[in-house]
């Protein structure tokens, strides 16, 4: 973020004041969001930041609620599985199309692609921790200090 | 596929899966499995969706919110409309409609105004004797003021939907935010006619309130100016604008810590996070529209049945309010708009015109409950229960909706000044 706030009022100022200008100044952040989105994915869901629609869990209170954030959780484990195997197939095609980027410095494309599996990967594993932080509150191990803490 | 992809995703979306999963589980469905498209395209279709250069200005105005909120700049706003208004029927809520409309102006996030402003004024109003749910529902109200009053976030999305440029959607905005702004002080005038008037400001109060505000009101003049005088790109502005945040936070208002800055970046890197997910996974759907050519077949349908561009208008207004109750705006839109701009081209519907009733009836639905952002947030901020807020909610809706329909009725409230650029 500081990156990009720096490079566009560099930007600016280069085009107004130095008179030359620099693409990647202006290209390159648009192209680090993908790293700067994917992996915090996880860090959402564990939160429970994300959008979702609450009318499920403002109707339902203590065990059901439980099971129900158990089943949100697999889903949640079983998407990002899914779109994080899809994803590496997809980096996996670019990384052999050999794409570049089209700034002054060339760097493979595939690395900005590779934020979706590694986003998808912490997912799944926020989820996973999800599925069992539930389980052991359904199961009478956790109190909600201790999972709160 | 299609249709068990659609029962799957609306099944998903009851049980609470974020929004994001849905749009991306539902599409891969039937992109993938019924298809036969190779993940490669859906890549890179989201990664162009949010790569573009547009969308960057979202973070950047969301930070710059984020450290206005955390300069100081908030409470002296407040500070300079309690001095103008707070000696009116209702002045203090008057005073929290106006600061909103300016807050908004800078900050890209309704949540961020909410709270900013909320924080500020709410206790003050309760002091004073307004009641507590009608504080929490005026505040989330006020809150929609940020989906018009440039830089919003609707309008940077819905320009990167539509290529329409961001200056125009921005200049669309001003006046139908300044129309609901009136609209909203009248209902809070007639509401409070019979409640006690504080003394007025002296004039050396006023001035001195104007003086310690100015940094704050220079800020929409840096980023509108920068944009419509050629100088910046909207990505550029909000970064101009994030900097001269934190000028004022360090230099002049001297309440900005390096801590400050840190949970400005942390709450940016969520909130940006939360919206961005949602554009990355609602681009599948685009992939599956385009080659359903699902579009096609809708605007087939209303031009089969000659709906003129009133009756398409009020279809939008009545998608979106039943979309709204459930749903938060940036899925809406990327729900929604690639179908709707197509019928509303075809119509010969004026773009702008069309964002802003589109965006009228959407921001409606932050007061309906049971998907209420703005109003669990404002209660958030005093501890209320957001239930008991609920019954004053009838009176700020039904605002919102005479807003509405005199948005699709008169056309030129936001297309004129778009129309000058």
């Amino acid at each position: 973020m500081g990156f990009a706030v720096f490079a566009l009022l560099l930007s600016a100022f280069e085009r107004y004041f130095i008179g030359m200008g620099y693409s990647w100044i202006n290209d390159l952040p648009p192209l680090l969001m993908p790293w700067a989105i994917f992996p915090i994915l996880g860090v959402i869901i564990r939160d429970e930041r994300h959008i979702r629609v609450e009318i499920a869990p403002s109707m339902l209170t203590g065990k059901p609620l439980i099971l129900l954030q158990i089943c949100v959780y697999l889903v949640c484990f079983l998407a990002a599985v899914t779109f994080c195997i899809g994803s590496s197939e997809a980096v996996a095609f670019f990384r052999m199309l050999g794409e570049v980027t089209e700034l002054e410095f060339e760097f493979p494309k595939w690395w900005v692609y590779l934020a979706f599996p590694t986003g998808f990967a912490i997912l799944a594993n926020f989820s996973l921790e999800g599925i069992i932080r539930e389980s052991l509150k359904l199961a009478g191990v956790l109190t909600e200090t201790e999972v709160s803490s | 596929m299609i249709y068990p992809a659609i029962a799957i995703s609306v099944f998903l979306l009851i049980l609470s899966v974020p929004v994001f999963l849905v749009f991306g589980i539902g599409s891969s469905m039937v992109a993938v499995g019924g298809l036969n498209l190779p993940w490669a395209t859906l890549l890179q279709v989201s990664l162009g969706a949010v790569t573009k250069h547009v969308l960057l200005a979202i973070p950047l105005f969301i930070f710059a919110g984020m450290v206005m909120l955390r300069a100081g700049v908030a409470r002296r706003l407040v500070n300079l409309s309690v001095a103008l208004v707070g000696h009116w029927p209702g002045g203090l809520g008057i005073a929290m409609i106006i600061t909103m409309g300016f807050f908004a102006a800078f900050c890209g996030s309704i949540l961020a105004a909410i709270s900013a402003v909320g924080t500020i004024m709410m206790p003050v109003m309760i002091e004073k004797g307004y009641s507590r749910p009608f504080i929490v529902v005026l505040a989330a109200a006020s809150g929609i003021l940020e989906t018009l009053i440039p830089p919003s976030n609707g309008a940077i999305i819905f320009s990167a939907l539509t290529s329409v440029p961001v200056s125009k959607t921005f200049a669309a905005g001003i006046l139908p935010g300044l129309v609901l702004m009136v609209l909203l002080i009248a209902y809070v005038l007639w509401r409070c006619r019979d409640m006690d008037r504080p003394a007025k400001a002296t004039p050396s109060e006023r001035a001195a309130s104007f003086v310690a505000a100015i940094p704050g009101l220079i800020t929409p003049v840096l980023i509108l100016g920068g944009i419509y005088l050629g100088l910046l790109t909207p990505s550029e502005s909000a970064a101009v604008a994030s900097f001269w945040a934190i000028i004022v936070g360090f230099l002049i208002h001297r309440e900005l810590t390096l801590h400050g800055i840190w949970t400005a970046l942390k709450a940016t890197a969520v909130t940006s996070t939360v919206i961005f997910s949602v554009i990355a996974m609602a681009t599948f759907l685009s992939v599956v529209l385009t080659y359903t050519r699902a579009p096609q077949a809708i605007i087939d349908f209303f031009l089969a049945y000659g709906v003129t561009p009133i009756a398409f208008l009020f279809v939008v207004a009545v998608v979106c309010l039943i979309l709204g109750t459930f749903l938060e705006v940036v899925p809406i839109f990327y729900l929604t708009i690639p179908v709707f701009m197509s019928v509303a081209l075809a119509l010969e519907i004026d773009m702008a015109h069309f964002y802003i009733v589109f965006s009228a009836f959407v921001a409606i639905g932050l007061l309906t409950p049971p998907v209420c952002v703005g109003v669990y947030t404002s209660a958030a901020v005093i501890g209320e229960p957001p239930e008991r807020a609920f019954r004053k909610l009838p009176g700020f809706i039904l605002i919102g909706l005479i807003y509405g329909v005199l948005m699709i009725f008169f056309p030129i409230v936001s297309t004129f000044l778009p129309s000058l650029l």
